[in-house]
């Protein structure tokens, strides 16, 4: 962003429809303020973006000069994006088909692949090799937990095809206070919540503490060493 | 007292694991025997490149250069050399095609066709030694910016000098510190990327090691010059040796008042820091380097707003590979016209419009002469494998030529005369990478060399996004099944668009350039590869599942040779009787044919 845009505003084409937006806007809020629909796994506006989906790629022109970028960090600027041309809605099925190599029976990523175009039997498998597993690795549950909970009980381990989202040192989450709020992000219900000892838990993260109902919030079974914490966000007074 | 000569002991890794540290300490006593003391000097220097004659030695001021020296070879050479002053012949190099022994170094055909100008004080300074790099004109060029250049006139001058980044994307360096200079931010960051991954590649290292104050001091030139006060360097921990050097090298500057505050005397104050990696490949990418620093995973993000702007700690960062800064000194020193004298193109309007200056490749596979060679841009494939290299040894012939390390493309014999170039290199499908440079002859498939290199990217892949990480792996499973025979045409068809599509989605530089191998081999070699599947032939005679190993009767001897070291026992024959494998228990492992004196190992 160069620095005159601070401030201004910016006129953009989406799919043929000039608009004008504030110079700090994404292309994808831009898109959605003007009810053009981008696909997105990734995103949520509760949280940083990360950009490790791709599937809001879209396609910039500019000076006649056309490429992919994400569309849900690209910053707004004078140039021409299309949504829905062919190469993008191939490109998005073939992310899609990435994604069914490791999760094939996933409802919401088999209706992603209809909607982009696929039929039959997607081209690639690699459960036999990797195993099967419904994570996608879209960080969602992970930035939840960080940015909007506080409580960063889950990050990333490993690189590559071994990569998944496990609580520290690859154990038991110490820090999860079990809310739930990554099962509500999470886009392919990859996580979910078991009742171990009569407490939810998130069970994906093998969380097994010593869980007291919170009087605070009533629905949520925290450990008593949260309590403090929670008491100072919510401002009610102690023993509560 | 000024020694009379001065011998050079090369201490680069190459040499080192050669045993050259026992020929250092055999010279120190031999020299000390001999009452020498005060007229040799023994000095420990990085790598001269010549990998392939090491352990080498390097004898000044006379020039003469001796190969495979041991520690037995010691008395002898003193004797003659530093005592009766003429060349120990029996160590000198002898060109592979034969011919009489060369003494002078800069006779011999491999560092001939050299231009220095990154790698100027190879062979010729101890690395931990700051007065060595001052002798050699060093930090003049820091005194010549902080004395009588404005920080606007250095962004000019190197601009002007069109040295593009050597890491490997060839980013103007003038555009780059432009762009940083005019950032707006409270604090700025100077960065050295010297987290070389590639494998085989050791550009970067040698520096690190040989010279470690040329980087520093093209660090200071660039802080001086986007008005920067902190430095980082980030070198991955595979390389203690650089790590090391680094560390001395900047206590010394520091000593020396040309890092810390007010540096020279100026009101210019610029301190650096060493920062390891853990040895991520994806951590050589310039925003994961930054996480990396900052004590995050190594994880690479989107880079629309660029580093120069908000880079490490969100602040303006101006990040250079380490043989670009060891190349600004000098440009500083000489001249942007010199330096732009150099090289294709022209860059006196455009700062892409060519590639100047010189490049730091380390020649490895099927050719003669492997190590690290500098050469002038422009200069063509060819003559770096022929002239420099040697040429293929053993008379293989020759099939392509790998460059940019593993991201890179392989170019066949056709394009041979292709110059060294940023541009040419892309259009031709491969780039310059940081250079890496690997010699294929027949022996190699081409499937799986690409199969190699694609392993070891989707190894090293990150996981962050969805292209790289699963679309390599279906590249890599892929080429895997065509080194069986068991893809379809129609898979390798399929293959290029999902390479295409992974170049094309993916976040950084590893996920977008590391398909190169796959599109390469298939736009230069894809009769071999189709060859795979249509005939279940590996004319290379590599890929196991295509292969059968048998002997030759006419010409096996029957010496047993083989059959004692088969590890399965599958070979069998009477003494002086020609031998037969069974194919049915042959794990196609190829020992049979290495140990054969008689090539009667045939693969079909």
């Amino acid at each position: 962003m160069s620095e005159e845009n601070v401030g201004g505003m910016v006129t953009m084409t989406i799919d043929g429809r000039s608009g004008e937006f504030p110079a700090d806007m994404t292309i994808l809020e831009a898109a959605r303020s003007m009810g053009v629909e981008i696909p997105t796994l990734c995103y949520s506006e509760a949280v940083s973006q990360y950009g490790a989906c791709r599937l809001c790629t879209v396609e910039i022109v500019r000076r006649g000069r056309s490429r992919y970028v994400i569309s849900c960090m690209h910053p707004v600027g004078p140039f021409e994006v299309r949504t829905d041309s062919a190469g993008i809605r191939d490109a998005r099925r073939t992310l899609v088909e990435f994604f069914l190599a490791r999760n094939p029976k996933s409802p919401e990523l088999n209706a992603l692949y209809a909607k982009f175009g696929g039929t039959g039997k997607p081209p690639y498998t690699l459960a036999s090799q990797f195993g099967e597993t419904k994570c996608i690795l879209c960080g969602l549950c992970v930035r939840v937990c960080a940015e909007v909970i506080g409580a960063s009980a889950v990050g990333f381990a490993r690189r590559g095809m071994a990569k998944k989202v496990a609580a520290g040192m690859m154990r038991w989450s110490e820090t999860c206070i079990g809310c739930g709020s990554c099962v509500y992000v999470c886009p392919t219900n990859a996580i979910a919540v078991a009742d171990i000892n009569s407490v939810p838990t998130g069970h994906v993260w093998k969380h097994e503490q010593d869980h007291r109902q919170c009087r605070t919030c009533a629905s949520i079974h925290a450990q008593p060493e949260y309590f403090p914490d929670m008491q100072a966000l919510t401002l009610r007074p102690e023993g509560e | 007292m000024d020694a009379r000569l001065h011998v050079m002991v090369c201490s680069g890794t190459g040499c080192v694991s050669n045993n050259s540290l026992p020929v250092r300490d055999a010279l120190i006593e031999e020299v000390a025997k001999r009452g020498l003391q005060q007229e040799v000097r023994v000095v420990l220097t990085g790598c001269h490149g010549f990998c392939a004659a090491g352990p080498v030695v390097l004898v000044q001021p006379d020039g003469v250069f001796y190969q495979q020296m041991g520690p037995k070879d010691v008395p002898k050479l003193v004797e003659e050399h530093f005592v009766k002053g003429r060349p120990y012949t029996a160590k000198l190099y002898v060109p592979p095609a034969g011919g009489q022994p060369i003494p002078k170094l800069m006779d011999i055909a491999f560092f001939k066709d050299q231009l220095l100008i990154a790698l100027r004080n190879r062979g010729m300074i101890d690395a931990e030694s700051i007065e060595d790099y001052i002798s050699r004109g060093g930090y003049q060029a820091l005194a010549k910016v902080l004395t009588s250049m404005t920080p606007d006139e250095v962004v000019t001058e190197i601009t002007k000098s069109g040295l593009r980044g050597r890491g490997g994307g060839g980013f103007p360096t003038g555009v780059k510190w432009a762009s940083c200079r005019k950032a707006k931010g409270d604090l700025k960051y100077v960065l050295c990327n010297g987290d070389e991954g590639d494998p085989g590649a050791f550009m970067d290292r040698s520096i690190m090691e040989g010279d470690p104050h040329s980087v520093l001091e093209g660090m200071c030139i660039a802080a001086y010059a986007i008005g920067s006060t902190e430095g980082y360097v980030y070198v991955r921990k595979e390389y203690p040796l650089a790590v090391q050097r680094i560390q001395i090298a900047i206590k010394q500057a520091t000593e020396y008042g040309l890092l810390g505050d007010n540096i020279l005397g100026k009101p210019f104050s610029f301190g650096i820091k060493v920062r390891r990696g853990g040895g991520a490949f994806v951590c050589g990418e310039s925003t994961a380097l930054m996480a990396s620093i900052e004590g995050k995973p190594g994880e690479p993000r989107a880079k629309y707003i660029h580093t120069v702007e908000q880079g490490l700690w969100e602040r303006p960062s101006c990040l250079n590979n380490v043989e670009t800064f060891a190349n600004v000194p000098v440009i500083i020193d000489r001249g942007a016209e010199w330096f732009a004298s150099i090289g294709t193109g022209d860059v006196s309007t455009d700062p892409w419009g060519g590639s100047k200056g010189t490049k730091v490749f380390s020649l490895a596979g099927s050719v003669a002469n492997t190590g690290l060679v500098e050469v002038p841009m422009g200069i063509s494939l060819r003559s770096i494998i022929y002239n420099v290299g040697g040429g293929i040894p053993d008379d293989k012939k020759f099939k392509a030529v790998q460059t940019g390390g593993p991201s890179g493309g392989f170019l066949p014999e056709s394009l041979l005369d292709l110059p060294v170039d940023f541009d040419r290199l892309v259009e031709a499908g491969s780039m310059m990478g940081s250079g890496g440079m690997v010699v294929l002859d027949e022996d190699s498939c081409i499937v799986d060399v690409a199969k190699y290199f694609l392993r070891f990217t989707a190894d090293e892949s990150c996981g962050k996004c969805t292209p790289c990480r699963i679309g390599n792996v279906i590249l890599l499973d892929t080429l895997e099944k065509i080194a069986k025979g068991t893809a379809t045409l129609e898979e390798i068809n399929r293959l290029e668009q999902v390479a295409t599509d992974v170049k094309q989605l993916s976040l950084c530089g590893l996920g977008k350039s590391a398909p190169n191998p796959v599109l390469t081999a298939l736009r230069y070699f894809r009769e071999e590869v189709e060859e795979h599947v249509r005939e279940h032939k590996c004319r290379a005679g590599v890929c196991r599942d295509l292969i059968t190993f048998s002997i030759d009767p006419k010409t096996c001897t029957g010496c047993t040779l083989c059959a004692k070291s088969c590890p399965v026992n599958c070979i069998t024959g009477e003494r002086k009787q020609p031998h037969v494998i069974d194919d049915e228990k042959c794990t196609r492992c190829g020992s049979c044919r290495t140990v054969c004196n008689f090539k009667s190992v045939v693969v079909q």
